[in-house]
């Protein structure tokens, strides 16, 4: 019962609205009867007839005569024009149409085929048969007298927005007529159309009351016994579904003249819904400003920006938000913020809640915009959010700091050690003694090439540095060895893939091969080496081939954007959702990569912390939008039809025109809320909008992009690779928070260092060997990693950096030095990803095996950087030692312990085959001497001189074994490789020694 | 032979190795240390333990637990324009035909939950499922799909829902791993579904197989079986204990001995645990072969305080993904897990696990109520079933429906995050307060939005 008033209160509030509305449109209606149109369809009475669930209920009405429209599909009722009310029809883009019968009525070669439309659907399909269409009577293959009416891109691909009308006569060439190239007709407002043609041909067409494009099509018949249909073409099938709103459709029988087609569009204009415009001078301040704050301020204030839109400041008041612009200046009939405050639109009204404005507020804002929307820029209020911002340590400019200064001079090397002695004299600390030469040497050789030193290495340091006594020269001399070694690319080459995410297949169900992604990860190694200038480095990366297009050396250095997850499957493709994975994926990753922030949560809401709006989001994925992956082999985009089986090689590539991108409402692709305009976050330093008014300036997009990366400017750049060198070399950042140097990530614990390191590499021509070498002689790198007990109890997480921080070798390393110990490493470099053997077991998860093992049994140990990534499948070995997750950018790789490492490097096939083949290099090297073995051991596993304990217990453990295992079948022993063996048991022995310091924690623990 | 406290003993080793021993033992190792160790819910949890039997490709809801009748009478018909709209994988709802249930539905315990009558014995369970009819989201590719039931994100490389739990939770065991999955094949999107994500890879599901090396390098590789590995142990073991000695407040050194030790106790209990010899035959015989002996494996693991199991089921070959032959392909593939689900149960119930042990069943999406080709069935996550059981919910009861063909949730819907709110809650822990920071952001299993659980409905 309660339910039953509802409806009856609720329809009366529609019928009251309804007639309103009806009366402020009669004038339109009454211009075009007074036209006598033959067919006129308004669909005000669909609304009440949507919900029918009979199928001969829906029905749209003809308000003429009787070519009542029939519905198929879901057709809903939406607000009509602006001017006219009423309702409109709006069409879902899968499903509907309307289709009006033919009987005769509509045979018609001289005709006036009138609508208005409002979509935001792309335009971007071929112009025949277009993305959608509005109103049609086709027939198959051309000139075969039909015409149509539709929208459709000239160029494909590219969201024109333009509107194409046909006229098709028989035995004659089609006509098409073009709305303007400029005028964008998807772009959520009403627009009228109206098509003419004549008997003989002559054609015109009319968008919002003017003149767009006239022809002739020869003359002839156009007309056929073909229903007339709306939203899709009955030719054409399902794919050129309309979504939008259609209203007011008309045909006639005759030719309406620009005059008239003038008066309709004048007459639907939006005067009669709006309240007075105030009759005197208004000023903003006085007047207006009042009014914004105290109405609108709550969701469009100096701090907010519900929808993209604020109310307070001119530059972005006028520029508008997600939905387009709202002020007009010198028009308020046609300014959205009008019509919404005015609540003309029944589909919204601001404010949504709270009080909304009286007529005579609404007046002096119309005033204020006929009057010009003069707005002074004194007027503008601040963000205080941007104010903050700027202030966060890291949007600050960087500036190079004074040195501190300290009480034990004598420690600090330069100025690096002044500034972490400075906080450890604070905090009461003393710093420790420098690390003993053989730790010295294992930690820089690991730190720069990856690699432990060789005996003779170790053996010949120690013997300098003894010479020298206290003299740096025989340290300095190992650091300019390792820094000129072409294993240093190896090493920093894969601190960088594992930001870039880097992987050699693209991941899911298909996982294929990327062919171009180890020409990218040889092109890293290279530059590394080469010490490449980074923000030349950096330009490479993102737009190489945009500025340097002829360069064959950097064709794949773009890899960066191409080798990132990419997903397929089979069945129906969805193109926009693919590209939008991916753009999202570049955005986050180059975000990530080099401004160390966080974008991602601005894909679906304004950022909670830093000034990242979602505007500012996507205006960051509109910079990648025009790039698009190309298939090198086949010379075109990759698309479904490829054959994602073999392996991609892919380089990128701008597109002939730049594709419309839409910000998303919650990042959901089927909300679009408005353009999103190319643009670097508008918070930061020469953030904002791109220029983008020369021709082809979609092409620069990712150059400008880079160039304001690496600009003087910009903040980010420079201290975050900063902090990732001083992070790859001490294994933990001065920011503690490495992927966020945003207002919710931790400061810096050494700001000033930070800050010198910055400065320090961007006034050396961005050369990192620079900073590796400045970095290398300071006392705080060269200390030991032995902590005091004031160390541990001041400093327990050693933040201050009162002890050198030891650390676990990462994944490649570890599998590095077990071949380098064993003597089996394959210093080989560069080329295609190699395939090691692995467990069976590991592979039955995939469908797709594929795991194509490379046959060359000598590749299988070369180092760890060039051991396949696949997306899939990880190599178990490297997975278990925490080696970087692709899907994402790693910016620090994860050091937990678990027992399935100790089941790898104990029992597992390429730590047992490296064991045998050390006892192997061990006997042969040495022969038999079980004391000169041992110390020869040491030297090869730790970097160091065996201790006379150490000695003691290793001998006897092997005399023990060897002994127990006397009388054991050779079958039954465990051999090492690559010696002739004449004593089993004692080489059996010597396996399970080699195994044992293999499996020790230092043997991937470095000091 | 030499025992190994006489080795030890010989070889000067013994101070610093039988210290080991102790250090090993559970309690020796601080809880900050070791991350798999047993954490406290957040609130009361009705179940420490998870089975979820994840049916590979997608069943069909009404050619399984969602009988409908309306399908009968429109066989053949086109579905309502209403529902064109809907995306799927292969083929366009206008252009398919609605498709009767050839299976025959009866309605099954005192509480007369309806089931294709092919379930013959785990309808006799029926008073026990907690049945979800209302389950939905919109990801109709089952890579994406498989991904997004696990780790609530339809892209690659987030950790899975075992994962967080494990996070969460910790484990009871320390010789087996807190996180293990058996599968019959290889799952589309291949390993990383189980995956730790942005999570440490202590988290990480283990994939396991029966034998004596249900996990990867659990033996030594045959060329090494001449070794002592205790022996060779203890040698690193002295040595390693010699290192952390000179370097004092590394709790890493620590961490990493110990691991040592258990590895070397997960070699003789994982074989142990898989191993289902050591049940009586009557036991085997409930069970069956196939996804049963899974099912006894899973119930054996649980057991021995593995926090989560997870089975696959119809992977490999076409499974559940019936777009051709759906009638006769859903009775064999009910007829081949029937007895599983039913042992399990029914076996949980009898050792007093049932109440601690949450048993899920389910699969990545539904099917459409309607044809692909001659008389298969797509991909269709907009409306499915899924089942509950044990674990504090209240059996013998439906949860929400879908529309009258059976393609949309329409009442008491289900989307996936909800339903991993509300497993984790059933868990005792809060979905909004189980977060682990990534990226600049607390991440959380169940997105940024708020999700509505339905806890309440089912215990």
């Amino acid at each position: 019962m309660i339910d039953q008033m509802r409806t009856i209160l609720l329809s009366c509030v529609i019928s009251f609205c309804f007639l309103g509305a009806v009366a402020v449109g009669q004038r339109y209606v009454d211009e075009v009867r007074s036209d006598a149109p033959v067919l006129y369809l308004r669909f005000d009475k669909l609304s009440e007839l949507e919900s029918g669930a009979e199928e001969k209920n829906k029905t749209v009405f003809d308000s003429i005569g009787k070519h009542h429209g029939a519905v198929v599909g879901k057709l809903t009722g939406s607000a009509g024009v602006l001017g006219i009310g009423g309702r409109s029809a709006k069409f879902d883009g899968r499903t509907s149409v309307v289709t009006i019968a033919d009987d005769g009525t509509f045979r018609l070669d001289s005709l006036t085929v009138e609508f208005w439309i409002r979509t935001k659907q792309k335009f971007d399909d071929s112009f025949w048969p277009g993305s959608a269409t509005f109103i049609t009577k086709a027939t198959p293959g051309a000139g075969t007298s039909d015409w149509t009416i539709n929208a459709a891109s000239l160029s494909p691909g590219t969201d024109q927005g333009r509107l194409m009308a046909e006229s098709g006569p028989a035995g004659h060439n089609d006509l098409f007529l073009w709305s303007p190239e400029n005028q964008k007709l998807n772009d959520d407002r009403w627009h009228h159309v109206v098509w003419t043609r004549s008997e003989k041909g002559a054609s015109q067409l009319f968008i919002d009351g003017e003149l767009a494009s006239q022809g002739n099509d020869g003359g002839g018949k156009i007309s056929n016994d073909r229903a007339i249909q709306l939203g899709a073409d009955p030719i054409h099938g399902g794919g050129q579904h309309f979504a939008g709103q259609l209203d007011e459709v008309a045909v006639y029988k005759t030719i309406l003249s620009a005059e008239r087609v003038r008066a309709h569009f004048s007459t639907a204009s939006y005067e009669g819904l709006l309240p007075p415009i105030a009759k005197r001078q208004v000023d903003f301040v006085a007047d207006i400003q009042p009014i914004f704050k105290r109405h609108c301020f709550e969701c469009h204030g100096p701090d907010s920006e519900e929808g993209g839109l604020s109310l307070a400041r001119r530059g972005e008041a006028l520029t508008g938000g997600d939905g387009g612009v709202v002020i007009q200046p010198a028009n308020s009939l046609s300014s959205r913020l009008v019509h919404l405050v005015a609540g003309v639109d029944d589909d919204k009204q601001m404010p949504p809640e709270e009080e909304k404005l009286t007529n005579s507020e609404i007046g002096l804002i119309r005033a204020w915009i006929d009057q010009g929307a003069r707005w002074p820029q004194t007027a503008d209020i601040a963000d205080p959010r941007i104010a903050k911002a700027l202030q966060h340590w890291s949007y600050r400019p960087i500036k190079a700091p004074s040195i501190p200064g300290v009480a034990r001079t004598k420690w600090v090397a330069n100025p690096i050690d002044a500034f972490v002695l400075a906080k450890l004299e604070k905090a009461g600390i003393e710093p420790p003694g420098i690390a003993d030469r053989a730790t010295l040497l294992r930690r820089a050789s690991f730190d720069v090439i990856g690699l432990p030193p060789s005996p003779d290495e170790v053996e010949s340091f120690l013997a300098e540095s003894f010479l020298a006594g206290s003299g740096d020269k025989p340290y300095r001399n190992v650091v300019d060895r390792l820094l000129e070694s072409p294993h240093y690319g190896e090493r920093w080459a894969r601190h960088w893939l594992d930001v870039v995410r880097y992987g050699d297949s693209a991941g899911y169900e298909l996982d294929s091969y990327f062919d171009h992604a180890w020409r990218y990860r040889d092109y890293v190694i290279r530059s590394f080496n080469e010490d490449k200038s980074f923000d030349r480095f950096v330009h490479e990366q993102l737009a190489a081939d945009e500025l340097w297009p002829d360069d064959e050396s950097l064709q794949y250095a773009t890899g960066l954007l191409s080798v990132g997850p990419f997903r397929y499957e089979g069945g129906i493709a969805r193109p926009d959702v693919v590209q939008y994975e991916r753009l999202t994926d570049l955005t986050d990753t180059v975000s990530t990569t080099f401004l160390g922030l966080t974008v991602g949560c601005a894909r679906c809401h304004t950022h909670k912390y830093d000034p990242i709006s979602q505007r500012d989001y996507f205006g960051l994925q509109a910079v990648f939008a025009p790039s698009q992956l190309w298939d090198v082999n086949l010379k075109k985009a990759p698309d479904n039809s490829n054959d994602r089986k073999k392996p991609q090689l892919w380089t990128i590539q701008n597109r002939n025109s730049a594709p419309t991108l839409h910000v998303l409402r919650r990042g959901e692709l089927t909300a679009p809320a408005g353009i999103a305009t190319p643009s670097f976050i508008r918070g930061l330093p020469g953030g904002g909008p791109l220029d983008e008014s020369e021709t082809d300036s979609f092409k620069q997009r990712r150059t400008k992009f880079a160039r304001w990366l690496t600009s003087k400017n910009n903040p980010l750049t420079a201290r975050v690779l900063a902090n990732r060198v001083w992070q790859w070399h001490f294994g933990q950042s001065l920011v503690p928070t490495p992927d966020d140097f945003g207002l919710n990530g931790e400061p810096p614990t050494h700001p000033e260092l930070l800050d010198y390191l910055a400065t320090e590499l961007t006034e050396n021509e961005w050369k990192l060997k620079h900073l590796h070498l400045l970095i290398m002689q300071s006392n705080t790198y060269k200390m030991s990693s032995r902590a005091s007990e004031k160390s541990l109890s001041l400093d327990p997480n050693n933040r201050l950096y009162s002890r050198f921080p030891r650390r676990r070798l990462e994944a490649e390393s570890i599998w590095d030095n077990l071949h380098a110990v064993a003597g089996t490493l394959n210093r080989e470099q560069f080329g295609t990803a190699v395939v090691p053997p692995i467990e069976k077991s590991a592979l039955d998860s995939l469908i797709n095996t594929n795991w194509n093992v490379t046959k060359d049994e000598k590749q299988w140990t070369r180092r760890g950087v060039y051991v396949i990534v696949r997306r899939s499948l990880r190599m178990p070995f490297f997975d278990t030692f925490n080696a970087a997750e692709p899907a994402t950018s790693c910016v620090r790789r994860d050091t937990t312990v678990v027992s399935p490492q100790a089941l790898t490097l104990l029992n597992g096939a390429t730590a047992g085959k490296q064991a045998r083949q050390f006892a192997g290099r061990l006997l042969r090297e040495n022969g038999s001497d079980i004391d000169s073995l041992v110390q020869r051991a040491w030297l090869m596993a730790f970097g160091r001189k065996v201790t006379s304990e150490e000695l003691q217990q290793s001998v006897q453990f092997l005399k023990l074994r060897r002994a127990e295992l006397k009388d054991r079948k050779s079958n039954e022993l465990a051999a090492p490789l690559g010696h002739e063996n004449s004593q089993p048991a004692l080489g059996a022995a010597v396996v399970e020694f080699c195994l044992a310091l293999m499996n020790t924690n230092e043997f991937i623990y470095i000091d | 032979m030499l025992t190994r406290r006489q080795l030890l003993a010989q070889t000067g080793l013994g101070a610093g190795a039988l210290a080991l021993t102790d250090l090993m033992s559970r309690e020796g190792l601080a809880a900050e240390q070791n991350p798999l160790a047993s954490k406290s819910q957040h609130f009361p949890a009705k179940a420490k333990n998870i089975i979820w039997l994840f049916m590979h490709g997608g069943p069909s809801q009404v050619d399984t637990f969602d009988p409908k009748p309306a399908l009968a009478e429109y066989d053949g018909k086109s579905p309502p324009a209403e529902l064109h709209e809907l995306h799927l994988q292969f083929t366009d709802v206008s252009k398919q035909k609605l498709m009767a249930s050839r299976h025959k539905f009866q309605q099954f315990g005192e509480a007369g939950i309806p089931m294709n009558e092919g379930f013959k014995r785990l309808s006799k369970c029926a008073d026990d499922l907690a049945v979800v009819r209302g389950m939905h989201h919109e990801v109709f590719n089952h890579t994406p799909g498989i991904f997004l039931s696990n780790t609530g994100d339809m892209r690659m490389g987030r950790p899975s829902l075992g994962s967080w739990l494990t996070y969460g939770l910790g484990c009871e065991t320390d010789n087996l791993p807190a996180y293990v999955v058996m599968n019959d094949g290889p799952l589309k999107p291949g390993a990383g579904v189980w995956g730790n994500g942005f999570l440490p890879v202590v988290y990480q599901g283990t994939n396991i197989n029966s034998g004596a090396t249900p996990i990867s390098n659990l033996r030594p590789q045959e060329k090494l079986s001449g070794i002592d590995q205790r022996k060779t142990l203890d040698f690193a073991q002295w040595l390693n204990e010699r290192h952390k000695s000179t370097r004092p407040g590394d709790s890493n050194l620590d961490a990493r001995i110990a691991s040592y030790e258990l590895a070397f106790r997960m070699q003789s209990a994982a074989p142990e645990a898989v191993d289902i010899n050591r049940e009586s035959k009557t036991t085997r015989e409930l069970y069956g072969g196939g996804f049963g002996e899974h099912c006894l494996v899973a119930r054996r693991l649980v057991e021995r305080g593995v926090r989560m199991v997870q089975i696959y089921h119809g992977c490999g070959g076409g499974g559940w993904d019936t777009h051709g032959d759906n009638h006769n392909r859903h009775t064999k593939l009910i007829q081949s897990i029937d007895q599983g689900c039913a042992a399990l149960l029914t076996d949980l119930k009898a050792r007093g696990l049932l109440d601690e042990t949450l048993v899920i069943w389910g699969g990545e999406f539904g099917r459409t109520p309607s044809t692909e080709g001659k008389d298969g069935r797509d991909h269709s996550p907009y409306g499915f079933s899924i089942w509950m059981a044990g674990g504090g919910v209240k059996g013998g009861q439906i949860i929400g429906a879908t529309d009258d063909f059976g393609f949309r949730a329409v009442d008491d819907k289900v989307h996936l995050h909800d339903f991993h709110a509300t497993v984790l809650k059933l868990l005792g822990l809060d979905p909004e307060q189980l977060t682990y920071r990534f990226g600049g952001l607390d991440q959380r299993l169940i997105g940024v939005e708020k999700r509505r659980d339905i806890y309440d409905r089912l215990t």
